[in-house]
């Protein structure tokens, strides 16, 4: 450990001006230049040297050109700095939250906006959708309820009655003039009904079809449910059927959940021969 | 009409002389250590603005002076346990890092490689012995007076080795000079800048 100026280094490598090793005041001129990291690597190696060896002159004065270093970097015209780095630096220190500014705000409202207007895309083609979808399943029930219609119609083994047109026979009830229509039975198929200007009823109510048994006494047997929408009226019951067992088919309305035996006053009946 | 441009050309070292006397740097450090949010806050406005402009000066760019001032401080911020705010500078360590972050960028956009050694120049320890207060002294006032004195010659050759990182080698080879030439002139201005500093009369 240097206690004063070291004495000249007798093992420094070649410069490249002088092979020669330099005292500590020698060594004095080089030090800005060693502390900005510039000096020749020749000069750098011996000033590492001292400094490795504590050589305090060494030391002192590498501290004096550090610190004329500092006041000629701190002679630079002031830059322009922008306002936002204080924020960034606060914010990385946990002392602020970053700040967006007016460009993120805005940037953030627009994606907002955005994600808002195809989010309501996106519920408005859902709704579509499924419209279309439903629009597809009643056609395609009104497919087969034709389908089902025309073999009850081109057999010849179905049996027929119409009904309709004012007051019914046997003091059922008037259904409006205009109402009208005809039942197909047919061993195989079952029962297909057929109206028109069938009034459309109040919610909870529906029409019941009812099978009434030539058997003198025989309760009316429940065809089930059907609804109306005012202008026509298309049912089907599937199923084998003893046609020749049924006298007449009769409408009355009960509701919505059907009844075991008929509670209203019938709105017609097809009479079968 | 020459009252105004030096008052203009002063303003800037004035304001940052206003700065540096807001408060003592030993405080500041402590305040860091004790990991106080507003310490960096009072790093900013004491040292920010010098370490921009340097940075600033030598990358020549406002995005990239920004990011290194960023990394500068806050590697300031993150080493501070190890400085002695007692006894060494706070300013001319902000300062040396500063330049040498922003050499670092320069010598990389310019295919130069990271130059060597400037990581151990960042060392707290080599702040040691130089006075907290030093930037605000009147030793500063006189190096100004000093380099204001230079020949232009010799401000170039300075301005190459603080602000590009150039070696004598590269001096030479830039200003199309003998690297004894070279020499010469950076001997001579240091010299009488280093004699202003140590408060000798500089001729």
């Amino acid at each position: 450990m240097h206690s004063k100026a070291c004495a000249p280094l007798t093992r420094g490598r070649n410069l490249s001006e002088s092979s020669r090793t330099l005292t500590c005041a020698e060594l004095a001129e080089w030090f800005e230049f060693y502390a900005l990291g510039v000096l020749d690597p020749a000069i750098q190696a011996q000033v590492d040297t001292h400094l490795t060896e504590a050589c305090k002159t060494c030391a002192a004065n590498l501290a004096k050109a550090t610190a004329l270093n500092s006041i000629l970097l701190s002679m630079v015209p002031n830059a322009a700095m922008p306002s936002r780095l204080k924020h960034r630096l606060l914010a990385a220190v946990g002392h602020e939250r970053p700040r967006w500014g007016w460009a993120g705000a805005m940037a953030t409202m627009l994606m907002l906006i955005v994600a808002l207007w195809l989010g309501y895309e996106e519920r408005q083609r859902g709704k579509e959708l499924a419209d279309a979808r439903q629009v597809l399943m009643r056609v395609a029930s009104e497919r087969d309820q034709f389908s089902q219609a025309l073999a009850f119609l081109s057999d010849p083994a179905t049996k027929s009655a119409s009904f309709g047109g004012g007051t019914q026979p046997g003091g059922t009830r008037p259904i409006g003039k205009q109402a009208r229509g005809q039942v197909f039975l047919h061993s195989e198929f079952g029962v297909l009904l057929v109206a028109s200007n069938l009034p459309a009823l109040a919610k909870g109510k529906a029409y019941e079809m009812w099978l009434i048994p030539r058997a003198a006494g025989a309760a009316p047997r429940s065809a089930g449910l059907f609804d109306s929408n005012g202008t026509r009226a298309l049912y089907i019951v599937n199923g084998p059927l003893d046609v020749a067992d049924i006298a007449a088919v009769t409408v009355t309305v009960e509701t919505e959940k059907g009844s075991q035996s008929p509670t209203s006053p019938v709105l017609f009946t097809a009479r079968l021969n | 009409m020459r009252f105004l441009t030096l008052l203009a050309a002063g303003l800037p070292y004035l304001l940052m002389q206003v700065a540096l006397r807001s408060g003592g740097d030993a405080d500041l450090v402590r305040r860091m250590k004790a990991r106080q949010p507003k310490a960096m806050s009072d790093l900013y406005s004491k040292y920010g603005q010098a370490a921009y402009s340097i940075i600033f000066r030598i990358v020549r760019g406002a995005s990239a002076a920004e990011d290194l001032l960023h990394e500068t401080l806050l590697h300031v911020w993150n080493r501070a346990a190890s400085f002695d705010g007692e006894r060494a500078s706070l300013g001319a360590w902000v300062l040396t890092i500063a330049r040498a972050r922003a050499i670092d960028c320069l010598r990389a956009a310019e295919g130069r490689g990271v130059a060597k050694g400037l990581e151990h120049l960042e060392n707290a320890d080599l702040f040691h012995g130089i006075d907290p207060e030093h930037l605000s002294s009147d030793a500063t006032k006189r190096v100004r007076q000093a380099f204001a004195k230079l020949s232009e010659k010799q401000k170039l050759a300075l301005a190459l080795a603080y602000f590009e990182g150039a070696s004598e080698a590269e001096m030479a080879d830039k200003l199309k000079q003998p690297v004894a030439t070279i020499r010469e002139w950076t001997h001579d201005a240091l010299e009488g800048l280093r004699s202003a500093h140590e408060g000798a009369k500089f001729v």
